[in-house]
């Protein structure tokens, strides 16, 4: 039985993301990770959780002075607990543990982000009980052992409350031992500044972009379940950039797949040459 | 044709059959008219008997003869050919219309036979091709226009076809009214407009073929204004002339829920530019809630506003204010609405009404333009649009630009407005006569932030609403409902003493026999007859339906009006009787409901544990193993349980022949032999007095409901009836969302017999609500006692067709939506009826009416598996 060596270099980040903080959200996280309380990052699509990962992994990286991996796994429904600790697979006439994303997270010390992590079966959740609270251990039935976490593993899950039925939300039990961050679109001038700053389009487009986004989310709970996400405005922005006319671009952007719905999307596209001259 | 062989004796009773003795006599006394000129042609009238006659209706009966009879002064032989062929040609047409067609030849031929038939078949070659409701309106128009000048009438009717199909059904009756206006000055000049010749009609024609109707759009401008404003905003359709709430202003003012739009747009020289008005309008209004107009400082606002001496003035004014500023703050936020907002102004100031001329008003209009940057002449030299400024008041006029100079640049918020109006309102307020400001309109209720909308003393008496969908609401049946139902009441109890039920159709009949009143003086009634009756409360609606004409291969836009009626609650008693009565079948029902309770199981394949192995997977998991590959291991297949989700809805038919009586089996003589036919029965069942199918109604939803209710199913309970088209009742007696209460059992002890059957309109409102509804299995159920049948459902009296193809089409739209419909028709009368030409997977017919508490659940219980 040998261990699979893993090149490690692939979790770290190396360059600077961008990313523009919207409250206190950066000094929650930090104090989090340095008392090593777990984080739910909660709120819509697109609203930069994923980015805000990867933007304070490198951060907390550069104030420690260690390199810290990120290991992120997205959640789905067939995502089982032999996903995330490991499997043992045949090379040759032997069988090989791999190790799986979270058990690396945990021996390395690194982040581990479980994205989406409602989009899993419950039976897979629990598997972080026992790693998210005092303990910090994980049990690996597998190989019949129980590892202890390093020091430095540090937990973060993202979920969106909105969209998912009762069915789908989170355990009590899972709630109860992480702190949430809440996250939301960001108001038109922060968006106005991530737009023009991913796009790389003028002030005032991006500005137009934002207030669209800002209508759009208004029909959110009415004739919309989602509002437009501040990644598809980006989008938008960069077709606009390619030279795509304005009102089009926010067309394919966000009307038609917003909405199937004939009057809504009518209606959409009003606020779009509203905005759009 | 049908001819009959012999004497005029067999033409005789065929013909009496359909007809009344009045008119058959009038039959007679035509043929021997005949028979003085002709006794060939007096044979050929007498034998035959015309394809279509037994189809009309009494008064179509009425003005046939009177038109025969006109025609058989003159020329026997185009009596006769009239006599065969009229009735199947009127049956072209829609029934509403066909007496007025009848009458209105008649009128316009002056008395002479040619240009009856000529007229006549004009007439049908114009209004054939049209669909029903469109000749429903053409026809009345034409009436109404013919009653001015025959030739303008004529005129009209050419173009009827492309009136209609380039003008929509709501806006034909203004560019019909226009001209009538045109008409009654001058004919000649009316009839060039309706033959479109004249430069008025045409603008007109134009005018409304652009326009666009409230109704059309506020789907689109409902959803625009809440992503505006970030509210969900109500929407409510007010006549600017009616209820104008400010009397300088462009833009209605709206509260902070609620968004004023007018009735329609017409003004704009497009479609789009009509809509654009509305757009306008929307974003405005929206604006007042975007920028603040209705904040914190609203109520400050108002009520100093409130305390000025001349308190209106000093509204309107900061309303002429207010509303540039947000006409600025909308074209600064949004660019694309700049230009828009540019374009929709200056039509609505270029159509602006006069208002009124004194002193004042024309200082408010200055005002207006300043505010709103608007010049339509420099204003300086602007003598011919403000003469009276021009002369007495240039001083006034010159303050006012030096207060509003600037002005627009600075304003912020509606306080800056306010401040502004008070200086404003000092300049103006003297100019005011005897310090009165009374601007033809109603009284200004305040409106405060928090108020749900504006309320105006007197609310409009008439909906403008009213001219809208396809309405054109004068036919004769119609008028017959009212008398037809007293008739019914009285004539029940006289027939009852015969022992002989009484059905929905003998009493219509009796009217006539009756001669209860003259139809002619019902048509001169007609007129005065309330189009639509009031909305009472404890009501809800109108909703409107289509409604499949099978005939023309089309839906009937909006063809029917449904309103939901609250049923008061009955005493709780009868209910309790009624669980104790079918206590044992309760019970039945319920444990085979609890056994089938629908679950759902889920197989779910691959997974790391359950009951059994899959053995695919470890088929291949062994063949991963011998092609050293990692083998999966989800090698596992396992059940899951989840109950499944179903909502029912049960329509049940409240028409009037649900009060007939049930017939008692003949077996059943002592309560042993009862109790042997259907052990789970009370024999009381059997020996109430007087039972009715309303009862066994009753009875079978009682049942049903507490089984269902053990069940935790989704259930919602529905009666329907009504009178036409116009006036679908619908009956809420539990609304899905309404627990199973004291309350809905008493409403269901208290479902009573009503009037008519219009079957789709009722399920189409039914699948509407049960689509709402997040389920597996969504059921419909629909209890009657018979077929669809009501005012001018189908072609003719006779035929039930129309109905049922209506009602097959409603269920065929309720599948496509995902609903299992089901129908369950109790045939108490054991007559020969129609069957519903549908698949039995969806139909049932029962015969004896008792067993319908133990056939529905088992109903349910199949479609629930
Ligand atoms: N605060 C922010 N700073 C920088 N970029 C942001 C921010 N919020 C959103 N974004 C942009 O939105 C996009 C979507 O963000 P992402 O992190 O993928 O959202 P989520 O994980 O919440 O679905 C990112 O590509 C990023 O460009
Ligand atoms: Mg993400």
């Amino acid at each position: 039985m040998t261990n699979i060596e893993l090149d490690m270099n692939q979790y770290m980040i190396n360059q600077k993301p961008y990313y523009l903080p919207v409250g206190d959200e950066v000094e929650i996280f930090r104090a989090a990770y340095l008392s090593k309380i777990p984080v739910i990052l909660k709120g819509p699509t697109g609203t930069g959780k994923t980015r805000f990962v990867e933007y304070m992994t490198y951060l907390l990286g550069k104030e420690l002075k260690r390199s810290i991996p990120l290991i992120t796994v997205a959640c789905h429904e067939d995502l089982t607990t032999t996903d995330l600790v490991g499997r043992y697979l045949l090379k040759g006439e032997e069988t090989v543990w791999i190790d799986g994303p979270l058990t690396i997270a945990v021996t390395s010390g690194g982040i581990c982000y479980l994205d989406e992590i409602v989009e899993a079966r419950k039976d897979t959740t629990v598997i972080i009980h026992p790693l998210s609270d005092h303990r910090r251990i994980l049990p690996m039935d597998k190989k019949g052992k129980i590892i202890k976490a390093h020091e430095n593993f540090f937990l973060v899950i993202s979920y969106n409350p909105g969209y998912q039925s009762v069915i789908k939300d989170l355990k009590e039990s899972t709630k109860q031992r992480f702190i949430a961050i809440d996250f939301d679109y960001p108001g038109r001038e922060n968006e106005t500044q991530i737009i023009c700053n991913e796009s790389e389009t003028t002030e005032e487009l991006s500005n137009d972009l934002a207030l669209l986004g800002e209508k759009i989310r208004n029909l959110k709970g009415h004739a919309l379940n989602e509002g437009a996400s501040t990644r598809v405005l980006i989008y938008a922005a960069r077709l606009i950039k390619q030279g795509i006319p304005p009102a089009r671009a926010c067309h394919v952007a966000a009307t038609s797949l917003l909405s199937e719905e004939k009057e809504v999307q009518s209606a959409i596209n009003e606020i779009i040459n509203s905005i759009f001259p | 044709m049908m001819s009959y062989d012999g004497t005029s004796q067999n033409t005789d009773s065929v013909i009496l059959k359909f007809m009344r003795l009045k008119e058959f006599q009038e039959w007679k006394s035509i043929g021997l008219q005949l028979a003085k000129q002709s006794r060939e042609l007096s044979v050929e009238y007498f034998s035959s008997v015309p394809n279509g006659l037994n189809s009309l209706y009494v008064t179509g009966h009425q003005k046939f003869f009177k038109a025969l009879r006109l025609i058989s002064a003159s020329d026997t032989q185009k009596t006769v050919r009239f006599y065969q062929n009229g009735p199947e040609r009127l049956l072209e047409l829609n029934p509403n219309v066909r007496d007025t067609i009848l009458e209105m030849s008649i009128a316009f031929s002056d008395g002479d036979a040619d240009t009856l038939i000529q007229i006549f078949n004009k007439f049908i070659a114009v209004l054939s091709p049209l669909s029903y409701p469109d000749q429903d309106r053409i026809s009345e128009f034409a009436d109404e226009i013919g009653g001015i000048s025959f030739d303008a009438a004529k005129a009209f009717l050419k173009n009827a076809a492309l009136l209609s199909l380039e003008i929509s059904e709501c806006f034909l009756p203004y560019w019909v009214n226009q001209g009538l206006a045109v008409l009654k000055k001058n004919e000649g000049q009316g009839v060039d407009y309706f033959s479109l010749k004249e430069k008025q009609g045409a603008a007109e024609f134009n005018k409304w073929k652009f326009a666009v109707a409230y109704e059309d759009i506020k789907g689109i401008l409902s959803v625009f204004a809440t992503a505006l404003c970030g509210k969900k905003m109500l929407f409510e359709k007010v006549d600017k002339a009616e209820k104008p709430n400010r009397f300088y202003s462009i833009y209605m003012t709206g509260s902070q829920s609620k968004v004023l739009l007018p009735p329609h747009y017409a003004i704009g020289r497009t479609k789009e530019e009509n809509f654009r008005l509305y757009k306008i309008a929307v974003a405005h209004q929206a604006g007042y809630i975007e920028f603040g107009t209705f904040n914190h400082r609203f109520d400050i606002i108002w009520k100093t506003l409130n305390r000025f001496r001349i308190h209106d003035l000093a509204k309107d004014i900061f309303f002429i204010i207010e509303d540039a500023r947000i006409g600025r703050m909308l074209k600064k936020q949004y660019r694309g609405i700049c230009h828009q907002l540019d374009q929709s102004l200056f039509l609505e100031m270029k159509n602006r009404d006069s208002r009124g001329n004194n002193l004042l008003s024309e200082a408010l209009e200055v005002l207006l333009c300043l505010s709103l940057d608007y010049w339509p002449l420099d204003f300086f030299n602007g003598k011919e649009k403000f003469p009276k400024i021009e002369n007495k008041m240039s001083s006034l006029k010159k303050a006012l630009k030096i207060s509003m100079d600037g002005f627009s640049e600075k304003s912020e918020s509606s306080w800056d407005s306010f401040l502004k109006a008070k200086e404003v309102y000092e300049y103006l307020a003297p100019l005011a006569e005897k310090n009165s400001y009374s601007p033809p309109r109603p009284e200004l209720v305040p409106e405060r932030p928090d108020l749900p909308e504006i309320l105006f003393p007197g609310k409009s008496k008439k909906n403008p609403n009213e001219i809208i969908e396809g309405d054109t609401g004068t036919d004769n049946d119609q008028l017959m409902v009212p008398i037809k139902n007293l008739l019914i009441k009285n004539l029940k109890s006289a027939n009852n003493a015969q022992g002989r039920p009484l059905t929905e159709k003998k009493g219509f009949q009796s009217i006539n026999e009756d001669n209860v009143m003259e139809p002619d003086d019902l048509i001169a009634k007609k007129y005065s007859f309330p189009k639509r009756v009031a909305k009472t409360s404890g009501c809800d609606g109108p909703f409107y339906y289509d409604e499949w004409d099978y005939i023309h291969g089309q839906y009937r836009n909006k063809w029917c009006r449904a309103f939901e009626n609250a049923t008061a609650p009955g005493h709780i008693d009868r209910y309790n009787r009624i669980t104790e009565q079918y206590r044992l079948l309760i019970n039945k029902v319920k444990k085979q409901f609890q056994r089938i309770k629908p679950v759902v199981m889920e197989t779910v394949r691959k997974v790391e544990w359950g009951e059994e192995l899959d053995l695919d997977e470890v088929v291949q998991w062994a063949v991963d193993r011998k092609q050293k590959r990692s083998p999966s291991e989800k090698l596992f297949i396992r059940k899951e349980k989840r109950p499944q989700k179903t909502a029912i809805i049960i329509l049940i038919d409240l028409s009037a022949s649900t009060d007939e009586q049930i017939a008692l089996p003949e077996k059943t003589i002592n309560k042993a032999d009862c109790a042997c036919m259907r052990p789970s029965y009370s024999p009381d069942v059997y020996f109430q007095k007087n039972k009715k199918i309303i009862d066994i109604l009753r009875e079978s939803l009682v049942v049903i409901l507490e089984a269902l209710n053990e069940l935790g199913e989704q259930v919602g309970v529905f009666g329907f009836s009504g009178q036409g088209r116009h006036q679908v009742d619908i009956f809420p007696l539990k609304e899905f969302t309404e627990p199973f209460n004291e309350s809905v059992k008493g409403k269901i002890c208290n479902i009573q017999p009503k009037q008519s059957t219009r079957m789709g309109c009722a399920i189409r409102h039914a699948s509407g609500k049960l689509k709402q509804i997040e389920s597996e299995t969504r059921l419909l159920i629909l209890l009657s006692d018979g077929l669809p049948q009501d005012l001018d459902y189908g072609e003719d009296r006779n035929s039930k067709k129309y109905a049922i193809n209506d009602t097959m089409m409603a269920f065929a739209e309720a599948r496509r939506e995902g609903i299992q419909p089901f129908c369950i028709t109790v045939d108490n009368t054991g007559n020969d009826r129609l069957k519903f030409v549908s698949d039995p997977k969806s139909y049932l017919l029962i015969n004896d009416a008792h067993s319908l508490p133990e056939v529905l659940p088992k109903i349910v219980e199949s479609l629930m598996a």
